[in-house]
């Protein structure tokens, strides 16, 4: 019989930090790394002794990454690891860090995402097996392929679905720490660079660098440590699936469908219940289609309810608040935990401009190439 | 035919570059197949007139040369019915 984070003992997220994501820079990624961190304890107002382990979630840094800059902070011994789960990398790091505190092995746990950009061959070009045209469908042109199925399944204008972009460059305006940090029309939207089928360049997400780190703690540390039980939040589930065969719609959805199902179920919930959700839209139609997929409304709906405004700050649900990953931007590493921190920003009622009013439950949602998927709850004790 | 994208875009790598077969040059057009034997396929298309293209449209596949000298190289590729 599987065990859920729920039968384990409660953890909290009691610190998050951030290096805003960017472009390429010459700032090396331990300083990306080190100021989140330290942003992220300063946060939770513990020191860097009281970690007892690190998670690191990188994709394209190279082997070891994690010592190199985590020795700044002082070498205490305390063990670490590396995680790499393409775009979901994070949330894996996220994911591994809870399950160590949840389980007791720790009580204190740092998830820390980094990331620059470089060249990393992605490994299915590399199985010694061919794909009919694999090199010419990338990411953009998978989900373009999704926005034309989508558009012509639901009578969709593919330009409203450009909507989704206009709404997280709005949010990301809001954000101090998103890559993207201009509000655009949806004039300045379908008028950008053409990537592929209806997909524009700001409809896509931008690959920078950055890192985004929280702090896991058990209730036995909170009051160990002295840290501020009041700023806790609680992370009531945990969820993770890769793609499996059999499946009759496209894979990212069919397993976010499956990923979030979970998680709400560990938690109690039911996806109405979800008052702020930050989802993986690196692409427009992906955060239409995760939508209806984690159940909040029918097929097809997602895009009336976006021009109705649901989904904005200070709507029905809050979606990507931080800008999403297409205007926070996609880093990869740091994507994952960024989403974590967020989530605790607005559930503690700290996200300033960008608060979502009244906020108690949180979904962070991450699918990676593979197809892997990701979903963690959290709340406002 | 499911769906089709005019791809823009395209800066293929390294390893998966083949010096034996014609460079791929933007644009193109992708689209995802639903085979009368069941799977979809996604796959380059050719002859069609991509503002034409519409969901739901019949597809038949045709070998097309692609490579760069007399040795011969095809690959599979879909164009519109009729």
């Amino acid at each position: 019989m599987a065990t859920f984070l729920k039968d384990l003992r409660d953890i909290y997220v009691v610190g998050a930090g951030w290096h805003r994501y960017q472009p390429l820079s010459e700032t090396p990624y331990v300083a990306l790394g080190l100021k989140a961190i330290r942003q992220s304890l300063a946060d939770a107002a513990i020191a860097w002794p009281d970690v007892e382990s690190s998670y690191i979630g990188t994709g394209r840094l190279g082997m070891a990454a994690g010592r190199a800059m985590l020795k700044h902070l002082g070498a205490t011994g305390r063990p670490l690891v590396h995680i790499e789960n393409a775009s979901a990398s994070g949330s894996a790091a996220f994911r591994h860090a809870c399950i160590e505190v949840a389980a007791g092995i720790a009580d204190v746990s740092l998830a820390i995402g980094v990331d620059k950009p470089a060249a990393v061959q992605r490994a299915y070009t590399k199985t010694g097996i061919d794909n009919l045209a694999e090199d010419a469908i990338v990411p953009f042109t998978h989900f373009a392929l999704l926005t034309d199925e989508y558009a012509h399944e639901h009578g969709v204008n593919p330009e409203d679905i450009a909507l989704v972009a206009v709404k997280n460059h709005r949010n990301g305006s809001l954000n101090p720490n998103a890559h993207r940090q201009q509000a655009r029309t949806i004039a300045e939207i379908l008028g950008g660079k053409p990537v592929s089928g209806t997909l524009t360049t700001l409809q896509c997400c931008p690959v920078g660098e950055g890192a985004a780190a929280v702090i896991i703690a058990s209730g036995d540390a909170i009051k160990r440590l002295g840290i501020d039980a009041g700023r806790a939040i609680h992370i009531t589930a945990s969820a993770a699936s890769s793609e499996r065969a059999g499946l009759q719609s496209a894979a990212d959805a069919a397993i976010t469908k499956d990923t979030i199902a979970d998680a709400l179920r560990q938690a109690g919930l039911k996806p109405q219940n979800v008052d702020v959700l930050e989802v993986h839209d690196a692409f427009t139609v992906e955060e239409l289609q995760y939508i209806e997929a984690m159940g909040f409304c029918e097929p097809g709906q997602a895009i009336h309810l976006l021009k109705e405004g649901a989904f904005n700050i200070g709507g029905q649900m809050a979606v990507s608040p931080s800008g999403g990953l297409i205007a926070m931007g996609h880093p990869l590493g740091p994507t994952g935990v960024g989403q974590i921190a967020e989530l605790t920003m607005q559930l503690r009622g700290e996200a300033g401009v960008r608060q979502h009013k009244s906020a108690k439950i949180g979904l962070a949602h991450m699918v990676g190439t593979g197809a892997v998927c990701y979903a963690h709850v959290l709340q406002k004790p | 035919m499911i769906a089709s994208a005019k791809v823009h875009l395209h800066n293929p790598t390294a390893s998966v570059a083949n010096t034996d077969v014609i460079d791929r040059e933007t644009p193109f057009t992708i689209g995802s197949m639903k085979l009368d034997d069941g799977p979809t396929i996604r796959t380059l298309m050719v002859d069609a007139d991509e503002r034409a293209l519409k969901p739901g449209q019949r597809m038949v596949s045709k070998l097309v040369p692609i490579g760069r000298s007399a040795q011969t190289i095809v690959d599979l590729r879909f164009t519109p019915a009729s």
